[in-house]
């Protein structure tokens, strides 16, 4: 007993939906290959990296991780968009989530891919990266980076798929021939024979429930090893026992902002205003500003420990880092990471929409710049008296640096031709439990 | 026919001295051979620029008259002749350093302009007149005096040995309270002298300094005070123990005997120290603590697997009638089984030395 306006409703998602699937605008294509210059850019210069070695980047013997290191725990923090958003509100049965969940989850895949090439991109012999299968040792910590990026990746890979088998099972019956015919053969194949029958939801269900379960622990698990690669050492700075909560707590906040951009960018191009609403910008704002506070808080903690004994070598680099050479870097993600992001989202009821982006670009700035504060200037401490190292990334990493994140915007940009954006037949549940509700209420009148 | 050996004898030997030669003289190589100063030697503008780089960098090694490291002495004429002659040697040096020798590169430190700048200035050192620096007074008035060592014959890696030292001045009479440095005469990467420790002679001027070798071999031990310096050899024996952790953590009480699978040679390191092979190890046995990240990950991924199951088995409900409709669920749970055993490999196996050490 539908009502018409539900109808409606449920004809214009399906086709603001799935309309990307079919229809390409010119601006489109020139973006596209705006990124694929900026990766074959970058491929280039892997190739000069390649032919000379690590030479032809700032990396050396004091400082061994560069731009690239830096980027993988950029991206792979940027991956938690995916765990926390969907996961998390998946499971506090948030109604709200549900345009937004599947964008997250994109994300999460896109970020984890690049994150893991840049150890790869960072070895001056990548033909030997399988040493760490063959000869790695279960004391290593980067034998549990190996494990937990891997298993981490393929959850969220069946995370992001099983959500899509009904839009893929849609876009199969839908599009018809619209869609070319690889593009349907996708479809297809991948729609597993989904006819949203009782048992075929049963059995959905039941493998997202589990997945929403299992998605959170393994990345909390990720992150945390990733910090102890850097807090396995007496290093100063990175000698901490928080590092590992402080990493997942700086990857769900740059995560979220990432988000928050994305969605942003998606909902002016693809229209899908009547779906993400201010709403989410204002919800995920006050997530993004509780997140910030609890990693001002830990970065408050963790230099105070640090500089109130002054291990040996503590002293230099909070020198370096404070008053040094990287000091620029470090009152920037101070002042533009914390600090402004803080006020605007704290008034951010002025005008809400722009109000959070300016505040999450901010964010992924800061929390860019902040991860080459905590890795870099480190291994400029000198652990002999004439062993002063130095590092600033050549322009072999920088291109590389690039065009990772073309690499990264290609894949969300393509995901865009392949799957709905926004989940739609959670949405359809979602106005459909909302009209039911209203009904029942008119109902009892 | 001899004509034509002498010939060839003439030219190896040619080409013998000539290599030996560029060995020796060290010449630069490309990027920085042949260059030259880009500024004047005299410009004041330059010296002054380069004054300040070197009060910050290089003072502290090199003194502030130059003359602090006495191989290198910039504040005597002959070393400003010779930098005039060679900048680009020079050059060379400040911007790759001597690492072993203890001077830094500094060619991330300092832009090409500045090191050009130091360098003027350190050519100018030379034209000044030396006004003796204030250059610590290292060496107390020990005229003719003796320094006598003595060390045991040989020792055992591990085992405490004790070096004594006696100190005696120019009559013969024992010094009281004076430091004596004792060194060792390495070849580890590198030979060259490490400080073992150093010890104050007591009234019959004798410092004994307590040492535990840690690598075998027969090093020379050094004694030094001031200008006064004593040599004698000892002969380390290897023990066999190892002085570093061979695991994290503090050893638990194994619950059984190790177990490991693999071939003899696992037992050794490979040719150039490099890792054993592989093998299976499970310390603890049976009941080892590694079972526990063994079986989360078997549980991950069984997790893995149960989910696509579901999958499977709604491609497989009736009437979901569409060919091949199992193909994707089918092929990823043969990868996640693929990668479960690759990821549980991973954790049990590895290069282990070491294995008497549990
Ligand atoms: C940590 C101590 C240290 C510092 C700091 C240092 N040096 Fe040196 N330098 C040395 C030592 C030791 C040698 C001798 C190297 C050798 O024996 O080959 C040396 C040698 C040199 C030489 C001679 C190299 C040659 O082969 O002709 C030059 C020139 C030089 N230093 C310049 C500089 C300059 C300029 C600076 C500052 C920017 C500087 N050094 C800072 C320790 C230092």
């Amino acid at each position: 007993m539908r009502s018409r306006a539900i109808e409606s409703f449920q004809d214009r998602l399906e086709r603001v939906s799935l309309a990307p699937l079919i229809h390409t605008q010119k601006t489109y294509y020139l973006f596209v290959f705006l990124l694929l210059a900026t990766v074959a850019w970058g491929l280039y210069a892997y190739a000069i990296q390649l032919r000379y070695g690590l030479v032809t980047t700032g990396l050396g013997d004091q400082v061994m991780y560069g731009v690239y290191i830096v980027n993988f725990v950029f991206f792979i923090g940027i991956s938690y968009a995916g765990a926390l958003v969907s996961a998390i509100l998946r499971l506090t049965n948030a109604g709200w989530r549900s345009p937004i969940t599947r964008i997250s989850e994109i994300i999460a895949v896109g970020g984890l891919t690049d994150g893991a090439l840049q150890p790869i991109i960072d070895l001056g012999h990548p033909e030997r990266a399988w040493h760490i299968i063959a000869y790695g040792r279960f004391q290593s910590p980067l034998l549990w980076d190996i494990i937990a990026i891997t298993t981490y990746l393929v959850g969220s890979l069946l995370y992001l798929y099983l959500p899509l088998i009904p839009d893929l099972a849609l876009a199969r019956d839908r599009l018809g021939q619209s869609a070319s015919g690889f593009k349907r053969k996708i479809f297809t194949v991948f729609a597993v024979g989904w006819q949203d029958t009782p048992d075929q939801r049963k059995r959905l269900n039941r493998a997202i429930g589990i997945m929403a379960i299992m998605i959170i622990p393994l990345a909390v698990s990720v992150h945390t090893v990733v910090a102890f690669i850097f807090s396995m050492t007496l290093r100063p700075g990175w000698n901490s026992t928080i590092y590992g909560v402080y990493f997942v707590i700086g990857a769900v906040f740059s995560g979220t902002a990432v988000l928050l951009i994305v969605i942003a960018i998606f909902r002016k191009v693809y229209h899908f205003e009547e779906y993400i609403k201010e709403k989410h910008f204002r919800n995920l704002g006050y997530m993004l500003l509780a997140l910030l506070l609890l990693y001002l808080y830990l970065t408050f903690t963790e230099y105070l420990t640090g500089g109130y004994k002054m291990e040996e070598g503590e002293e230099q680099l909070l020198t370096l880092v404070m008053l040094g050479k990287n000091a620029p870097w470090f009152w920037f993600f101070v002042i533009a990471g914390m600090i402004v992001p803080a006020f605007l989202l704290i008034f951010s009821k002025l005008k809400t929409i722009p109000m959070v982006l300016i505040a999450a670009v901010l964010v992924v700035l800061g929390m860019w710049v902040k991860r080459y504060i905590i890795i870099v200037p480190t291994l400029e401490v000198p652990l002999m008296p004439f062993e002063f190292g130095s590092y600033s990334p050549t322009w072999v990493e920088i291109s590389i640096g690039l065009a990772t994140l073309a690499g990264f915007s290609v894949m969300v940009t393509l995901a865009a031709k392949f799957m709905p954006l926004v989940s739609v037949w959670e949405l359809k549940e979602e106005a459909e439990k909302e009209t039911h509700h209203k009904e029942e209420a008119e109902g009892q009148r | 026919m001899n004509s034509k050996w002498l010939l060839a004898a003439t030219l190896s030997i040619l080409l013998f001295a000539v290599s030996s030669a560029a060995v020796l003289a060290q010449e630069p190589p490309p990027p920085y051979a042949g260059v030259k100063n880009p500024f004047a030697w005299n410009d004041a503008g330059v010296l002054s620029a380069g004054k300040t780089v070197y009060e910050q960098f290089c003072g502290s090694c090199h003194g502030a008259t130059g003359a602090g490291v006495s191989a290198f002495d910039f504040s005597s004429a002959s070393y400003s002749k010779q930098l005039e002659a060679k900048p680009d040697s020079v050059f060379w040096a400040l911007s790759e350093g001597r690492i072993t020798k203890g001077m830094p590169p500094y060619k991330s430190t300092l832009s090409e302009e500045k090191r050009w700048q130091v360098i003027t200035y350190i050519h100018s050192l030379g034209g000044a007149p030396s006004t003796p620096g204030p250059t610590p007074a290292a060496t107390p008035p020990v005229e003719n005096g003796s320094l006598t060592l003595s060390v045991p014959p040989a020792g055992q890696t591990g085992d405490p040995v004790t070096f004594t030292a006696t100190l005696k001045d120019g009559q013969g009479k024992p010094r009281t309270g004076e430091k004596v440095k004792f060194l060792l005469l390495e070849d580890f990467f590198a030979r060259g002298l490490v400080e073992a420790g150093e010890a104050t002679t007591d009234g019959q001027g004798v410092a004994a300094l307590e040492y535990i070798p840690r690598r075998p071999g027969e090093p020379e031990v050094v004694a030094w005070f001031g200008k006064l310096e004593t040599r004698s050899r000892i002969a380390i024996a290897d023990s066999g123990d190892v002085f570093y952790h061979t695991e994290a953590g503090i050893r638990m009480p194994a619950p059984g005997p190790e177990i490991w699978i693999g071939p003899e040679s696992a037992f050794d390191l490979g040719p150039q120290g490099n890792a054993p092979n592989t093998a299976l190890r499970l310390p603890g046995g049976m009941l080892s603590w590694l079972w526990l990240f063994v079986l989360v990950l078997i549980a991950v991924y069984v997790t893995y697997i149960v989910t696509l199951y579901q999958v499977l088995r709604i491609s497989t409900v009736k009437g979901a009638g569409a060919t091949n409709a199992s193909l994707v669920p089918r092929m990823a749970i043969l990868a996640m089984i693929g990668l479960g055993v690759m990821v549980v490999l991973m954790v049990i196996t590895g290069p282990y030395s070491h294995f008497h050490l549990g």
